[in-house]
C-alpha cells in the first residue's frame, strides 16, 4: 500500500491543554501530550480517568472548553483519524468487503458499485495486517480478535482511498478479548505503526501497555501524571501513576472485620451462567461486597443472574437458607432481591414518566384505594421519598427526564429501597454521576447497609468498588481470582488482579 | 449487533435526547399553553362541528343527525378502545377488524341458520373472539414475533374461517332478542351508544386510575425497565392482546345488534380509522399517551369529519382522504408531544 517512507513534519497527533467539563465536573484539565510518528502511543488511566472524553475530543463527538489539538500536517483541514471502538461497528452478517466499505464513498461503475476495485484496495491492507481471512468471508463466522482486525482494516482501508491515515485510534478496542487474541490485535497495531502512522491505544491493561506501546500518557482525574518511555518503566511504576486519585466519599482503609459468627444472608454456590463460571460466594446482613474486574470479565451478569436466578446453568442460590427461583424479576422482588441496574435510560427509568411513576411502576400497597391509584396519597408519599433521598426535582409528578442523571438515579435506589430489601444489588450505580451526588449516593449505600441490608456492589470502577466495599472479589472470565478486603490502600492490588494477566491471587 | 426489526408504536425516547445530565429543569412552564394541549382535540371537535353546521344548516346541524352519529360509532368506539390498550404496551393488533367481522357473521350465521339461541351465539363470538387474542398473544409473546406482521396475518386467517363457515354473503334477518338491546332508543340515541360509555368508564378507570394501567404504561415504553421494577410484563402483555380481542369480539355483536346484519368482512373499514383514533387520541387528555377518552373522542371526531364531507356532497374517496390524512397528523402530533413531555 502506501510508501513507509511518509515524511511527515508535524506529529500525527499532537494535543494542547484540551479541557472540558460536564456540569460541576472537570473531566479533562488541560491534557497536552504527542503522538509520534511510527509510535504506538499509550493513553492508560482508570475508569474515570478522562481517557474516553479525552477520546471523544480528539475523534470529534465532543467540543473542548479549551484547548486545541493538531493531527497530521492538517494542511487540508481533513482530519484523518480512524478510530476502532470497544464494540467495533461491524455488520455481522456482511462480508469483511462489506464492512470495509461501510460509511465510505465506495468506488462505482456507472450506477453500480464496484466491488472488484474495493476488493483490490483492500487485499494489500488485509495482507499487511497479516490477516488469514479475506474479503468474502462473513464477519460473523470470524473470532473476536479477527474481528478487530476487520475493524481496524476499515479504518486504514478508509485512508487508502483518499490519502494516508494519520493517527488510528484504539478505543478499548482489545478490552473483550483475551490472550493471545489480544496479542494479536496490538500485533496488528504495530504494525500499523511500522507503516508511518502514529497509534494511539486506549487501555486499562497494563500488560498490554507494556508489550506493545513505545511510550504511555498516564490520565488520573483527567489531568496527565506523566508521558513516560515504556522501555525505561516497569508495572510498579505505572500503578504508582495511575493511582493519583482525590475521591474523598471513599473509605481509605480496611474496615474493622465483620463479626462472621452470624450466617451469612446471601450464597451463591458453584453458580454458572453465560459468563460467570463456578462462582461462590457469600453475603451477611449489613455487609457491602464488591465485584469488579476488567470489562468483559463476566461480573456484569451477576446481577441478573440473582434477580433470574432460571438464568443460572448449574449451581444454587441461598436468601437467608431459603433456595431463590424464579422466572421473572418480580418473584425474587417479592423475596426480598433488589436491584438497581446499569444503564439507567434502557433498564431503569422511563423518561416521559413522572417521578412519582417512575418510583413505583408497581403501584405500592399503601397507595391504592379500592383497587384504584390513590393519587394524592401516592403524590405526597413521592415527596417524602424524593426528599428523604435527596432528589431535587421540581415536584413529583415532573417528568424524570427532566432530573440530572444523579437525581435519577437517587431515584432508582429509593424505588429499590422503598421495598426495604434483603439484598441490594447495585450494577454501576454511580454510571454518569458528578462526584457530590456520587458521594451521597454511595453514602445512601452505606446507610442500607446500616440498616442490616446485604449489599451486593458490582462495578468496572475499581477505586468505586474498593473505596464504598466492605470485601471485593475480582472476577476474570467469570471466574473468582482475587479477594480482598475494601479500602483505597488495597485498590492497586485490585486494578492489578483486574488488568494484570497473569498476577493471580486465588 | 442486529437491531430488532420492531416496527416501533412506541412514543419513545431515543436515549440520547434524554439527556443524561441535563440539569434539573422546572417543569411548570407555559401553564396555558399546557391546557390548550390537553384539550385542543375538544376545541378542534367543536371548531369541525361548527364549520359544517354553518356551511350546512338544513342537514347537518340538526338533532337527528347527532343522534345517528353518536349511535353509529358506538362500535367503532369499542373497537377504537381495544386498539388503544394494545397501542400503550407497544404493541400493534391488526387483527380486529377481522375478528369483529368474524364475531359479526358467526351469530348471524348460528342464530339464523342453526336456530342457536342469541346469548348462547354472543357466548360463542365472544370467547372465539378471546381466543383469537390469546392466539395473537401466544405468537407475539410466546414466540417473541413481530405483532404487527404476526396479528396481519392472523386477521387474513380469522377473516377466511369466518367466510369459510358464515359465507361471504351478508345475512340478515336476525331476531328481536337481538337487535332490541342495541337499537332500542334512550333520548333519542340507540342504547349501543351507553354501552359503549360504560366499557369507556369501565377501562379508563382500569388504565388511567388502577395499578395496572400503570404497570401497562411501562410496559409499552420501557419494557426492560419494567421487568427490572417487577412488573410481570408477560402478564400484562397476555393480558391485553386478549382484551383486546375481546373488545373486537365485543364491537362485532354489537355492530350485529344494531343494523341486524352481518357478512365476514363489514369491518374491514373500521381497521384504519380505530388506528387513526388511538393515535389521535393520544394528543388529547394526557398529551404523549394512548388513553381511554382521547381515542373515544377522536372517534367521533372523525366520524364528524367524515358526515360533515358527505353532506357537503363530496364523493366518497374524500373519506379515505380525510382518514389516512388524520392518521398521518395524528402519529406526528403524538410523537410530538410524547417528546415534549419528557422535559
Amino acid at each position: 500500500m502506501k510508501s513507509p517512507v511518509t515524511s511527515r513534519s508535524a506529529p500525527p497527533l499532537s494535543v494542547r491543554g484540551l479541557t472540558k467539563s460536564f456540569g460541576s465536573t472537570r473531566a479533562v484539565r488541560d491534557v497536552s501530550f504527542d503522538v509520534r510518528s511510527g509510535e504506538v502511543h499509550a493513553l492508560l488511566g482508570h475508569n474515570g480517568s478522562g481517557k474516553s472524553t479525552l477520546v471523544k475530543m480528539i475523534s470529534g463527538l465532543v467540543r473542548p472548553d479549551s484547548g486545541g489539538f493538531n493531527v497530521g500536517s492538517g494542511a487540508d483541514e481533513v482530519l484523518r483519524i480512524g478510530v476502532v471502538h470497544q464494540d467495533l461497528a461491524l455488520c455481522a452478517d456482511a462480508t469483511v468487503l462489506e464492512n470495509c466499505c461501510m460509511g465510505d464513498a465506495v468506488a462505482r461503475r456507472g450506477p453500480f458499485v464496484d466491488w472488484d476495485r474495493e476488493r483490490r484496495t483492500l487485499l494489500p491492507i488485509l495482507d499487511s495486517l497479516a490477516a488469514h481471512f479475506g474479503p468474502s468471508t462473513m464477519v460473523r463466522d470470524l473470532s473476536p480478535a479477527n474481528q478487530a482486525v476487520v475493524a481496524i482494516a476499515r479504518a486504514l482501508k478508509r485512508g487508502a482511498t483518499g490519502a494516508p491515515l494519520d493517527l488510528l485510534i484504539l478505543d478499548e478496542a482489545t478490552a473483550r478479548l483475551r490472550g493471545t487474541d489480544a496479542d494479536m490485535v496490538l500485533a496488528t497495531a504495530r504494525r500499523v505503526a511500522a507503516q508511518g502512522g502514529g497509534v494511539l491505544l486506549v487501555t486499562h491493561h497494563m500488560s498490554e501497555v507494556l508489550s506493545a506501546a513505545d511510550r504511555a500518557t498516564v490520565l488520573a482525574s483527567g489531568a496527565v501524571v506523566d508521558t513516560v518511555e515504556v522501555s525505561s518503566t516497569d508495572e510498579e511504576q505505572l500503578l504508582r501513576m495511575v493511582s493519583g486519585r482525590d475521591v474523598t466519599a471513599l473509605r481509605r482503609t480496611p474496615p474493622p472485620p465483620k463479626a462472621t459468627d452470624q450466617a451469612p444472608l446471601l450464597v451463591l454456590d458453584r453458580v454458572t451462567g453465560e459468563q460467570v463460571h463456578d462462582l461462590s460466594l457469600e453475603i451477611r446482613a449489613g455487609e457491602i461486597l464488591g465485584v469488579t474486574g476488567a470489562t468483559g470479565a463476566g461480573f456484569e451478569e451477576l446481577p441478573y443472574l440473582i434477580t433470574r436466578p432460571d438464568r443460572c446453568h448449574d449451581g444454587t442460590i441461598h436468601l437467608g437458607g431459603v433456595l431463590l427461583r424464579g422466572r421473572t424479576y418480580s418473584e425474587t422482588r417479592s423475596r426480598g432481591v433488589g436491584v438497581v441496574p446499569a444503564d439507567r435510560l434502557i433498564n431503569g427509568v422511563y423518561v416521559a414518566a413522572s417521578v412519582r411513576e417512575n418510583l413505583s411502576p408497581v403501584v405500592r400497597r399503601h397507595n391504592r384505594v379500592l383497587g384504584l391509584v390513590a393519587n394524592p396519597k401516592e403524590r405526597s408519599w413521592a415527596r417524602r421519598t424524593a426528599s428523604a433521598f435527596q432528589v431535587r426535582t421540581a415536584g413529583p409528578d415532573a417528568p424524570i427526564g427532566s432530573l440530572s442523571g444523579g437525581n435519577q438515579q437517587k431515584v432508582l435506589l429509593a424505588r429499590v429501597l422503598e421495598d426495604r430489601p434483603k439484598v441490594l444489588i447495585l450494577h454501576e450505580p454511580t454510571q454518569g454521576v458528578d462526584e457530590p451526588t456520587r458521594r451521597a449516593l454511595i453514602e445512601i449505600v452505606r446507610g442500607a447497609a446500616r440498616a442490616g441490608t446485604a449489599v451486593l456492589y458490582v462495578s468496572c470502577d475499581v477505586d468505586e468498588v474498593a473505596g464504598a466495599a466492605d470485601r471485593v472479589l475480582v472476577l476474570r472470565d467469570g471466574r473468582c481470582v482475587h479477594e480482598s478486603p475494601g479500602g483505597l490502600d488495597r485498590a492497586d492490588a485490585i486494578y492489578a488482579a483486574s488488568y494484570l494477566t497473569g498476577t493471580t491471587t486465588p | 449487533m442486529t437491531t430488532s426489526s420492531k416496527i416501533r408504536t412506541d412514543l419513545t425516547v431515543d436515549s440520547a435526547a434524554a439527556g443524561a445530565d441535563s440539569p434539573s429543569r422546572d417543569s411548570s412552564r407555559g401553564e396555558p399553553a399546557a391546557h390548550l394541549q390537553k384539550y385542543a382535540l375538544l376545541v378542534a371537535l367543536v371548531a369541525l362541528i361548527a364549520v359544517f353546521s354553518v356551511l350546512r344548516t338544513e342537514t347537518f346541524f340538526s338533532l337527528a343527525n347527532l343522534t345517528t352519529i353518536m349511535s353509529i360509532q358506538a362500535t367503532a368506539a369499542l373497537l377504537a378502545m381495544g386498539v388503544t390498550l394494545v397501542l400503550i404496551i407497544g404493541e400493534f393488533d391488526l387483527s380486529v377488524a377481522a375478528v369483529m367481522g368474524l364475531s359479526a357473521s358467526l351469530i348471524a350465521y348460528l342464530t339464523t341458520q342453526h336456530g342457536v339461541s342469541v346469548l348462547l351465539a354472543c357466548l360463542v363470538a365472544l370467547v372465539l373472539a378471546t381466543v383469537v387474542g390469546l392466539v395473537n398473544a401466544a405468537l407475539v409473546v410466546g414466540a417473541g414475533l413481530n405483532s404487527f406482521i404476526v396479528t396481519l396475518a392472523v386477521g387474513t386467517l380469522v377473516q377466511g374461517l369466518a367466510i369459510g363457515i358464515a359465507g361471504s354473503m351478508t345475512i340478515g334477518g336476525l331476531p328481536t332478542s337481538l337487535t332490541y338491546p342495541f337499537q332500542s332508543r334512550f333520548l333519542g340515541v340507540q342504547a349501543a351508544f351507553f354501552y359503549m360509555l360504560v366499557v369507556a368508564l369501565v377501562l379508563y378507570l382500569v388504565v388511567g386510575r388502577m395499578p395496572i394501567g400503570r404497570r401497562m404504561f411501562f410496559t409499552g415504553n420501557a419494557r426492560a425497565a419494567a421487568e427490572l421494577a417487577g412488573v410481570r410484563t408477560a402478564r400484562v402483555r397476555v393480558g391485553v392482546m386478549m382484551t383486546a380481542g375481546l373488545l373486537a369480539g365485543a364491537a362485532g355483536v354489537m355492530f350485529v345488534g344494531q343494523t341486524g346484519a352481518a357478512s365476514p368482512s363489514i369491518a374491514d373499514p373500521f381497521l384504519l380509522p380505530a388506528y387513526a383514533a388511538g393515535f389521535l387520541g393520544a394528543t388529547a387528555f394526557t398529551p404523549g399517551r394512548f388513553n381511554v377518552w382521547g381515542s373515544v373522542w377522536a372517534v367521533y371526531l372523525l366520524a364528524v369529519g367524515t358526515t360533515g364531507f358527505q353532506f357537503l356532497g363530496l364523493d366518497n374517496w374524500v373519506i379515505n382522504v380525510f382518514n389516512g390524512g388524520v392518521l398521518v397528523l395524528a402519529v406526528g402530533l403524538s410523537r410530538f408531544f410524547a417528546r415534549r413531555a419528557r422535559v
